[in-house]
């Protein structure tokens, strides 16, 4: 198991732990509490698509949600999400300089968001569209190895999710629901080439599971 | 919850899979970087003052001074042979004797360094994991799993060395009072660097390739043309 293996397996593990957690004992004195937990998929857009501009089949997440009215729910996101591609014969400029090499990039996001979900349509109907808008922090690393050097830029961005999607009812207290949204990681700190306009963005795709109302 | 077990054990089943394997080869661990100083080569009235470089004739061997020189000098002249001609390519005149109170703008300096790096690995989960602990011992600072001894269990020694080839120019700022020696100041680094070959002919080749890219990556290095 290589490394990157075992570090994505301890981060599914904390996610899943960290949306668990609380759940039993809420769902046992509340019938409003739910769990949602999905597989993400992400399309890079804009400045994190000049960095990485391959598709992302790497993520998970998980939400809190609590149901305040029948067509309301208020949550607590978290997840998961890493872009990364091979570029050979790269050359990346700088302030002052630039590198050339084979390039292994990478960038893992990890939204951290409170979310408010409306679902349009009666509550009995299998298949709901809903509405919901995400807002918190972005956590965002950029990794560059060439040769044997690694540059690296972790920074913590304010961000917003806003996102549509369809919700397909499988039972009073299951569904599958297929989401699209838009990550727009607000500029933060310095990018792994120094650059301040460090805004990073993408567009998710989501199949999620949600247990509970 | 015992149906909230089975997405989950499938999640973490499948996933990690997802992550590629690129295949890497030497070629790939080597890298070329140039830095400058952008109050010089970004400014045209500091540039304008820059016209001629002096190479130094002798390429320097960067080693612990308690070691033993082991780098060879086959491939000196052919370096620095490769590195004026580049310079003079980009409008710049090469001074080669400064008996005539000619005095160059630049002086250019060619160095090269090797290292040969020992890790050592113990393959057991249950004992020790380096990338638990820390870090192989002696590996360079890379985070990612690309590169790293083969796993057949236990434990074991390996080798890999790495070479470095610099290419500096500095400015020569003449000093204000006459009896004062001049300053150098740099204002442009190359730097090759990577994993070598046990071929020394392979590892000639593809400095050669990377001298090239070094100026290739450094435009704003050209003169206009002189009268």
């Amino acid at each position: 198991m290589t490394m990157s293996t075992r570090r994505f397996v301890s981060i599914v593990l904390a996610v899943t732990a960290l949306c668990m957690s609380p759940l039993p004992t809420l769902r046992a004195n509340n019938d409003q509490w739910g769990l949602t937990l999905g597989y993400y998929m992400a399309i890079p857009v804009s400045a994190m698509h000049d960095f990485v501009d391959r598709y992302s089949w790497q993520g998970l997440g998980g939400e809190v949600t609590y149901l305040a009215t029948e067509s309301d729910h208020i949550g607590f996101a978290a997840g998961w999400q890493r872009f990364d591609g091979l570029y050979r014969d790269a050359l990346s400029e700088f302030a002052g300089g630039a590198v050339y090499g084979t390039q292994v990039r990478s960038i893992t996001a990890i939204p951290l968001l409170i979310k408010a979900t409306h679902t349009i349509g009666d509550p009995i109907q299998k298949i709901r569209p809903y509405l919901s808008l995400g807002a918190g922090a972005y956590v965002v690393t950029e990794v560059m190895d060439v040769g044997l050097y690694e540059f690296s830029s972790t920074n913590v961005h304010l961000g917003f999710m806003p996102a549509v999607g369809l919700n397909f009812r499988l039972g009073y207290r299951n569904n599958l629901l297929l989401q699209v949204d838009y990550n727009a990681a607000l500029s933060s700190g310095t990018n792994v080439f120094g650059r301040t306009d460090n805004h990073q963005n993408y567009i998710g795709l989501k199949a999620l599971l949600h247990f509970g109302r | 919850m015992k149906s909230l077990l089975i997405p989950v054990v499938i999640t973490m089943m499948v996933l990690p899979s997802c992550f590629p394997d690129y295949g890497l080869d030497v070629e790939d661990y080597r890298a070329v970087f140039t830095q400058y100083d952008t109050a010089v080569y970004d400014n045209p009235a500091a540039k304008a003052e820059l016209r001629s470089f002096y190479l130094v004739d002798s390429v320097f061997h960067v080693i612990d001074p308690n070691s033993k020189d082991t780098i060879t000098r086959a491939y000196d002249r052919q370096l620095l042979s490769f590195v004026a001609s580049n310079f003079r390519s980009l409008n710049w005149t090469q001074i080669t004797d400064t008996a005539g109170g000619v005095e160059p703008s630049t002086i250019i300096r060619v160095s090269v360094s090797t290292q040969t790096n020992i890790g050592y690995y113990l393959n057991s989960w249950n004992t020790w994991d380096p990338y638990w602990g820390g870090g192989w011992w002696g590996y360079p600072g890379w985070g990612w799993g690309g590169w790293y001894p083969p796993y057949w269990g236990g434990s074991g020694r390996y080798t890999y060395a790495t070479g470095s080839l610099f290419v500096q120019q500095d400015r020569i700022v003449p000093a204000s009072n006459p009896s004062d020696t001049a300053a150098l100041h740099p204002i442009w680094l190359g730097t090759s660097n990577g994993l070598l070959t046990s071929d020394q002919q392979s590892n000639i080749n593809m400095l050669s390739v990377e001298l090239r890219q070094m100026f290739t990556q450094s435009p704003y290095l050209a003169l206009p043309l002189q009268p």
